[in-house]
């Protein structure tokens, strides 16, 4: 599976979009994230942003998951970013800081789940891990764009230099690598992205993970921000039918047993001479349901008996 | 003494975008970037182009790391080729084919399909390739079922042929397969032409 988490969103009838999509599919991709850039100052109800990337844009396209997602273009340390609430409309919450007080806002306390710096220009700061290490650590990863590399000589020089530097001070790890192409002759293919990744410094499997598993744990870490409990547990099809009734039954007795067994417990610390009447009857069935489960086990010498039968009466029926 | 240590890059070349005139009816969405290469890039061209691109990206230091490259197969028909360098700078010639833009004013995208240390591996992959693409146009035409996208076929393959002319004859083995690969394009358009 190839990720391309950038490719800039402009109409759903743009000719060159559709064609940047076609291409990105033929070149090997599986998933694409159609962009959203905002710039400027943000709305006081930042939820109020609306989504103009439909559902599913492009249906002709069906070997491609797309994403949605929305850039935030940073620009000012005192207003202050609601960005939580953005991830009700979008698969995907970046934001692009522009100087080095904002980057360190974005590592620190941003709710945001990539961080795409504009590498190809120069900027006046270094990228400390101090800084960067906070946001890896909090899972937030930092997005490298080759498109503007491919077409520009200066970007490119700048794009070597910023990534060089972007992978040093993240020790290689949490990097993810997109095109942000705007035409299609600017996507290049993914193992042609990760050998360019193996220029810049990161080796070739850290180079695929770029492209690869780094973008999806994005995807999965917003998906679990926006619908799972705390960001931890989520409820997931399992797969198979269960059968409703057995299951019920089992959970019934296990919970049964360790309601007893602690009940009991506690019970036996206070008072070891007299269980209580109540917990009898209870203990009785877990009891039971026990010695049930033992009976209906087979044992070895059963088994083999089974065996032994069913291989004569084969034998008898090929005779037959 | 230790044999010098080699790899071979297959490579083939898409078009983002496809050629306006050349094809009136519409092109299937498979064959929509594989187009025959322009008339003018042959083998010594091309290797014109890389090293121009091995230059302009890595400079002196690059091209005299990298600038030893030799293009041992290129089919126009096909746009698919055979580089050869040592094992050492193979990312470097890589590179500078990732940053190639355009050839001959026509937007183009070098995707490097193999990487192998032996040129039958890679004659062997080259062979996949055309027969897959091959596969794929006719499962398509057949899904669609109409003929306007097997004239779209046909002419892609007829445009191939002429801007083909003949391939370079390096080894005997590269002629092989340049052969068996038109065969094959020819046998595709004549099921087209039955199913018509």
């Amino acid at each position: 599976m190839f990720y391309d988490l950038n490719v800039p969103w402009t109409s759903k009838d743009d000719p060159e979009l559709a064609g940047t999509i076609a291409f990105l599919a033929e070149l090997g991709y599986n998933a694409i994230a159609l962009n959203q850039t905002i710039t400027g100052k943000i709305p006081a109800k930042i939820a109020n942003i609306a989504n103009l990337i439909p559902e599913t844009p492009f249906p002709e396209q069906s070997s491609i998951r797309f994403l949605r997602r929305v850039t935030i273009v940073l620009d000012d340390p005192s207003q202050n970013y609601g960005l939580a609430s953005l991830s009700n409309n979008f698969d995907i919450v970046a934001v692009r800081p522009t100087d080095e007080k904002l980057l360190l806002q974005a590592c620190t306390s941003l709710e945001c789940d990539l961080i795409s710096l504009d590498l190809s220009i120069r900027h006046p700061f270094h990228f400390k891990y101090k800084v960067l290490g906070q946001a890896i650590s909090r899972g937030i990863r930092f997005e490298i764009t080759y498109g503007a590399s491919i077409n520009d000589s200066t970007s490119r020089r700048n794009l070597l230099q910023n990534a060089a530097a972007l992978i040093r001070a993240t020790k290689g790890k949490g990097i993810v690598i997109s095109s942000e192409a705007r035409k299609a002759t600017l996507c290049r293919a993914p193992f042609d992205v990760i050998n360019l990744a193996t220029l810049w410094g990161l080796n070739q499997e850290n180079g695929k993970d770029a492209i690869a598993k780094g973008p999806r744990a994005v995807m999965l870490q917003a998906k679990m921000k926006r619908q799972s409990f705390r960001g931890v547990i989520d409820i997931v099809e399992g797969g198979g039918v269960p059968k409703p009734v057995s299951k019920e039954v089992a959970k019934a007795t296990i919970s049964q047993k360790a309601s007893v067994k602690r009940k009991a417990e506690n019970e036996e610390s206070v008072a070891p001479l007299e269980p209580p009447k109540e917990l009898t009857p209870q203990i009785d069935e877990a009891k039971a349901a026990e010695e049930g489960s033992a009976e209906n086990r087979p044992t070895k010498k059963q088994r083999k008996k089974e065996w032994q039968a069913a291989k004569a009466a084969k034998k008898a029926g090929g005779q037959g | 003494m230790v044999r010098v240590k080699q790899r071979y890059i297959l490579f083939s070349i898409l078009y983002p975008v496809p050629p306006n005139g050349s094809v009136s009816s519409p092109i299937p969405q498979s064959m929509a970037f594989h187009q025959p290469s322009p008339t003018a890039l042959t083998r010594t061209s091309l290797a014109t182009i890389i090293r121009h691109s091995i230059a302009h990206n890595f400079g002196d230091l690059g091209m005299g790391q990298a600038g030893g490259f030799a293009v041992k197969y290129f089919s126009q028909a096909t746009s698919t080729g055979i580089l050869r360098i040592t094992r050492e700078n193979f990312r470097i010639l890589w590179a500078a084919l990732t940053f190639v833009r355009e050839l001959y004013g026509q937007p183009a995208v070098i995707k490097v399909v193999r990487v192998s240390g032996t040129i039958r591996k890679a004659e062997k992959e080259a062979l996949k390739l055309a027969e897959d693409t091959i596969r794929r146009v006719k499962n398509e035409h057949k899904a669609m079922g109409g003929s306007k996208s097997g004239r779209g076929i046909a002419a892609i393959f007829a445009a191939g042929k002429s801007g083909g002319k003949v391939p370079q004859k390096a080894t005997v083995e590269d002629e092989d397969e340049d052969e068996e690969m038109i065969v094959d394009i020819v046998d595709s358009e004549n099921d087209d032409d039955d199913d018509d």
